[in-house]
């Protein structure tokens, strides 16, 4: 089982990673769609099949949306996918660490809040379920907040701000256990939500000038001083 | 389960409603009305007892989620007819959308699901008018950083507010820690901490001072009329589910002792003392109606200074009276503009003598939003700011969350005053009521009546959409007087 949580974390690492760096609109959507697919499947025991359904047909959604909502050509990229990688190993290793040391913190006894070091946790174990997921949390989290927050409009952008909710998901999953039920389906809904503003924010911004121009001035009819 | 048709309705009504206006705006709003009648219907038929377990959560029925369903789903309606009146095409898609996931967050018995589903809707609520029609009078350039700036808002907020309560249910949080950790000094510093990121959370969604840019950005662009769903409704949401959550995880203990006390009230003075300041230097009725929010978020926020069971209370009778009373006075500015083809209230003297049922439905606002003592909305007021604040500084930030009566008085001085500036630019044909009915029976046909109808609606445009504004004004002072719905 481990192995394969592994090779899902993988997954969600390098999709990331291509989400954010390729040059090509269709093939970073693809990156984005290998991530948003491959992350509900790090838990253990895996979520239902229809939970498990509505996270990959968001993700999948989501990835559509991002991709669609511009015009396929090159777009310029960050730092390039090596800067990228490096990035997204980082937040890997910064995930896996929270991980640990939040299972340390419960094992010990009142561990890190005022009572001193307790026994050495010894049944925390990295490579878990919820260790993994922090760590693809902490990939997504890594490649994803700068572009979300100080990237200008357009596809990049949109799928930072899908991994960054990804992300948020993963996160909340290592920390506080799987979603439940009716979670999981407000996650759906948030993540797509969250694609389709990506998507009006980049057709807003590849929008020609001349086109916004006269959208304002048959909406200003309305809107008078 | 009927609950779940509620939500339902109201979701699939919002995005049918966004979708068909996009090609027939009539049938849009048509759509969005009918939904918001069978939401009305179902709300008000619900069975106390309604809930619905979906796996190991679940959606359960209380007073509070059935008043806000009833009272969104009628200011849902008479929005989506002045949307007609005044021609914008954005409003009554997103408002609904925003009542599903509202009642759908309130109902909600774990906050995860309640957060998330909030960011979903809210998002609706901020960008489809944004992105629709609104924003007009800027650039491009200005008009997508405000959208983007708004919409980042709403996910950062979103974030916080999970991870927040992620932490409360982890092993390590204070509903999964053990007797022993809970007694710590680091764990009051942990939960000091947690209150306050949720405060930060409540602050960036409900565009509190200093993190009120975006939030003044996009109310100055949109129409009025998609400012109750983005904000006044719901904040009021968000900061019921916040406030829930705080009462269950930090508890009082933790609220009323050390620094977070008082950041937490410097927070929320900020707001009310500014907020009511700039809505009163402010001459557009947009700033005068998106400050006025923002100091009702503000006084709302003095809640998490202690998160007792009177000040929790008291929150929910402000944030839903108050979401009620600038529903209305964003109806009213909407009206006002469309009528005068003005915002500014330098150019709208003697607007109420012009149009004195729009006068009399901004009258019923103004007591509606300041409330007299004794009534719910008042005593609120009280509560909230001497549950934190006992004595003479609750005294003063008191004084300070009346300003209201200035700002409000200020903009009625003007209507009362003689015409002039844009007013009587407008001809009074434009603005005339119905007159008397002739003695005796119509001699037209009912088909001639029906067939009539439209052009009677154009005619008495101002009429019927002062009455629409009259009932949202009606509405705010059932819910000032009476107080909380649950």
């Amino acid at each position: 089982m481990t192995a394969v949580l592994v090779g899902v974390f993988v997954a969600v690492w390098l999709g990331a990673v291509i989400a954010v760096s390729a040059r090509d609109q269709s093939t970073a959507a693809i990156g984005l769609a290998i991530a948003l697919v491959a992350a509900p499947l790090l838990a253990d025991p895996l979520p239902s099949p229809a939970l498990l359904g509505s996270l990959i047909v968001a993700g999948l959604l989501a990835a559509a949306l991002v991709r669609t909502s511009a015009p396929a050509r090159p777009e310029a990229v960050g730092a390039g996918w090596p800067a990228e990688a490096l990035l997204a190993t980082g937040g890997a290793f910064a995930g896996l660490g929270v991980s640990y040391g939040l299972a340390a913190a419960a094992l010990t006894v009142g561990g890190g809040f005022g009572f001193g070091p307790g026994p050495e946790p010894a049944g925390v174990s990295l490579l878990s379920a919820a260790g993994l997921a922090a760590a693809a949390a902490g990939s997504l989290l890594a490649v994803a907040l700068a572009p979300a927050i100080t990237g200008r409009a357009g596809p990049r952008h949109a799928a930072a701000l899908v991994l960054l909710v990804e992300a948020v998901l993963l996160l909340r999953t290592a920390i506080a256990g799987a979603a439940v039920e009716l979670e999981v389906v407000a996650w759906a809904a948030l993540m797509v939500a969250v694609a389709a503003v990506g998507s009006v924010l980049t057709r807003l911004a590849v929008a020609p000038a001349e086109d916004s121009a006269a959208a304002g001035a048959a909406v200003g009819a309305h809107r008078p001083g | 389960m009927t609950l779940l048709v509620v939500i339902a309705v109201a979701g699939a009504g919002g995005v049918g409603a966004m979708l068909i206006g996009r090609i027939r705006r009539g049938i849009g709003t048509a759509v969005g009305v009918v939904a918001a009648i069978v939401v009305l219907a179902l709300a008000i038929a619900m069975p106390a007892e309604d809930s619905v377990q979906i796996g190991s959560s679940g959606l359960l029925l209380t007073e509070l989620v059935r008043g806000i369903a009833v009272v969104w789903s009628v200011s849902v309606m008479v929005l989506a007819l002045l949307e007609l009146g005044t021609g914008t095409s954005t409003v009554t898609g997103p408002a609904l959308l925003a009542l599903a996931v509202a009642v759908t967050a309130l109902a909600a018995t774990d906050p995860f699901t309640s957060f998330a589903a909030l960011g979903a809707g809210s998002m609706a609520a901020i960008v489809v008018p944004g992105a629709g029609a609104g924003l007009t009078g800027s650039s491009p350039s200005v008009r997508l950083a405000t959208l983007a700036r708004g919409s980042f808002a709403v996910i950062g907020s979103t974030i916080l507010a999970i991870v927040v309560v992620a932490w409360g249910a982890s092993a390590i949080g204070p509903i999964g820690a053990s007797p022993f950790a809970l007694a710590g000094e680091g764990m009051r510093l942990a939960l000091g901490l947690g209150l306050l990121t949720m405060v930060g959370a409540v602050a960036l969604r409900s565009g509190l001072i200093p993190l009120h840019v975006w939030a003044a950005r996009f109310m100055e662009g949109v129409t009025p009329l998609a400012v109750p769903a983005a904000f006044a409704w719901g904040t009021t949401a968000f900061v019921l589910v916040a406030l829930a959550w705080g009462q269950v995880t930090i508890g009082e203990t933790i609220a009323v002792g050390g620094i977070e006390h008082i950041l937490i009230i410097g927070l929320a003075v900020t707001s009310i003392a500014f907020g009511g300041l700039a809505a009163m230097i402010h001459d557009d009725l947009e700033h005068v109606l998106g400050y006025s929010i923002l100091q009702d978020a503000g006084l709302a926020t003095l809640a998490f200074a202690t998160l007792n069971t009177d000040a929790v209370a008291a929150a929910r009778t402000w944030l839903v009276a108050s979401a009620a009373s600038k529903t209305a006075l964003a109806a009213w500015a909407a009206v006002t503009r469309t009528l005068f083809l003005e915002h500014r209230l330098a150019e709208l003297s003697g607007w109420a003598r012009r149009v004195p049922i729009l006068g009399l439905a901004f009258a019923i606002t103004w007591l509606a939003a300041v409330g007299l003592p004794g009534t719910a909305l008042f005593d609120a007021r009280t509560t909230l700011v001497f549950g934190a604040m006992p004595g003479l500084p609750g005294l003063v930030v008191l004084v300070l969350a009346l300003t209201p009566i200035g700002y409000l008085s200020r903009v009625a001085i003007t209507g009362l005053a003689s015409p002039g500036g844009a007013v009587v630019l407008v001809p009074r044909a434009a603005l005339r009521g119905p007159g008397a009915r002739p003695s005796g029976w119509s001699p037209r046909s009912l088909v001639e009546l029906a067939r009539s109808a439209p052009s009677s609606a154009r005619e008495y445009r101002a009429f019927l959409m002062s009455l629409g504004v009259l009932t949202l004004a009606a509405v705010a002072m059932v819910l000032s007087v009476a107080g909380q719905l649950g």
